[in-house]
């Protein structure tokens, strides 16, 4: 079964006063079907269109063109954001509250019984390290830790569906390896997983087909075993090659 | 189904509360209790044996002021973590929809200003008790309209900064629509003068109804010429007229941050 669909998708920002409008595309027709349980990786330039690609698959921008589905149904849909999870390339979090109060909000909205929320947040926190800091506000967290909270909050609902926006940003070395353990023990559980990133050496390790994304067109799509010799240096093959 | 959507509400609302609480929005009464007792020891020294009505009125004055202070404080804090900070983003990819979350900043917001308008109805009264000024049922009359003043303010700014490009933008005129409300039982006068154009008659009476007209909410002013107390169907009305509005610049607020891009 097809788990996530784009047909014909783009995207067009308009900014400015009406007297001064801007039009900037940053996603142009593009058609891709990820299966179930499968690791896709979006590669591309920095402003290549992957952070408003992840942003339209989870409903927080909405196509100008084309359709979006997330496991048959539309993306956005507040019935499909019941399966699925997302980390942005930072996560930002209200300051003032804690790990656990903010944890603890999320399952009520992912309206997990009252009985099992603390259990859920509790097992989340145990997972990225953060147990024993539940009850400090987050203004007092590193960059790390913060990325480390983002990780929590997806381990909340058990989605089927994972939008995970450059997870390794900021983390150092050892965080970095935990990441790349969770993500793999997903895999492992057959989730779905979709991975904006610009570090190869985890598109090699962990997902199972990547597309590159260049000025808003989806360049190429390919299964990773097909890739012969260094992802780099494909990678920037295939994107000079594009010339735009 | 709809238990659901009201429980994400209230959770919505609940952790604006949260937030203000720990952003320590609410040490706005502590200002506001300082400005009380000042004006208070003032007003002593100025108008000696009228202390108390004025204290009263001062009291009232201020707890409008430091309603629409905490108000647009709380919307300023909580907006800016949200759409600055981009805190919004990991709520909206949960199961929630974007008319409950708008709801529940809504209800959150409005009960932070009911808490402090409560609290500072409290201040207000214990000094006048301490001034020996005599109390009825007015007061708190005079309370609960000004509160439908501040719950029409709190969605006309919810809904500003919703269409707004961006947060300064939308408070500037929410600020603007809230002085033009106050101003707008002038605008009759303006509009009933013979020497007023045609064109700006209109002009002016189109403001005059799409304008929330806040001196309705305004008792404070008639509270020593009511007697008997305030009229149970002018109540039924300015509650009415208070619900109208509000629910129509939450509907424009929701229509606008269904659509908005984050």
């Amino acid at each position: 079964m097809t788990a996530i669909e784009a047909k014909g998708l783009s995207k067009t920002y308009i900014s400015g006063h009406f007297w001064n409008r801007k039009r900037t595309t940053a996603l142009r027709g593009i058609d891709l079907k990820i299966k179930e349980k499968q690791v896709f990786g979006l590669l591309g330039l920095n402003g290549a269109g992957k952070t408003t690609f992840i942003k339209t698959l989870v409903g927080l921008v909405f196509p100008t063109t084309g359709r979006v589905y997330i496991l048959g149904k539309e993306a956005g849909h507040v019935q499909t954001r019941k399966s699925i999870a997302y980390l942005p390339e930072m996560p930002y979090f209200p300051r003032y509250l804690t790990p656990e109060e903010i944890l603890l909000f999320y399952t009520k909205l992912y309206e997990i019984p009252e009985n099992e929320r603390r259990e859920k947040v509790f097992f989340a926190l145990k997972e990225v390290g953060l147990y024993e800091k539940r009850t400090v506000q987050l203004k007092e967290f590193s960059k790390g830790m913060l990325q480390r909270v983002g990780i929590a909050q997806l381990l909340l609902n058990d989605a089927k569906v994972f939008f995970l926006d450059e997870p390794t940003y900021g983390l150092d070395p050892l965080s970095t390896k935990q990441m790349r353990d969770i993500i793999l023990s997903l895999k492992k559980a057959g989730k779905t997983i979709f991975l904006n990133t610009h570090q190869m050496g985890e598109v090699k390790q962990i997902c199972d087909r990547i597309g590159i994304l260049n000025n808003g067109q989806l360049i190429i799509e390919t299964d990773v075993k097909n890739i012969k010799g260094s992802l780099e240096s494909y990678f920037v093959k295939k994107v000079q090659a594009d010339g735009k | 189904m709809e238990n659901k959507r009201f429980s994400k509400i209230l959770a919505v609302a609940q952790n604006v509360l949260n937030e203000c609480i720990r952003h320590k929005i609410l040490n706005i009464l502590f200002v506001f209790a300082l400005a009380l007792i000042g004006g208070a020891l003032l007003i002593e020294e100025l108008s000696p044996g009228a202390q108390g009505r004025t204290l009263v009125n001062v009291g009232y004055a201020n707890m409008e002021l430091f309603g629409f202070l905490t108000l647009m404080l709380s919307l300023f804090i909580i907006t800016f973590e949200e759409i600055e900070m981009r805190n919004i983003w990991l709520t909206l990819t949960k199961p929630v929809s974007r008319s409950s979350f708008f709801t529940g900043k809504f209800l959150g917001i409005t009960f932070v200003t009911l808490l402090t308008m409560a609290v500072m109805f409290l201040l207000v009264m214990g000094l006048s008790l301490l001034s020996r000024v005599s109390l009825n049922l007015n007061y708190l009359v005079i309370v609960y309209a000004m509160s439908l003043g501040l719950l029409v303010t709190i969605a006309f700014t919810l809904a500003f900064i919703t269409i707004a490009t961006n947060l300064p933008t939308g408070l500037m005129f929410a600020s603007l629509l809230f002085l033009i409300g106050h101003l707008t039982e002038h605008l009759k006068g303006i509009i009933a003068k013979p020497e007023t154009t045609v064109p700006a008659k209109l002009a002016l009476t189109l403001v005059y109804y799409a304008v929330p007209n806040f001196s309705l909410f305004n008792l404070k002013d008639k509270a020593y010429l009511q007697e008997g107390g305030f009229d149970p169907l002018y109540l039924l009305l300015i509650t009415f007229y208070a619900l109208v509005f509000s629910f129509i610049f939450l509907y424009i607020g929701i229509k606008a941050f269904e659509k908005k891009e984050l």
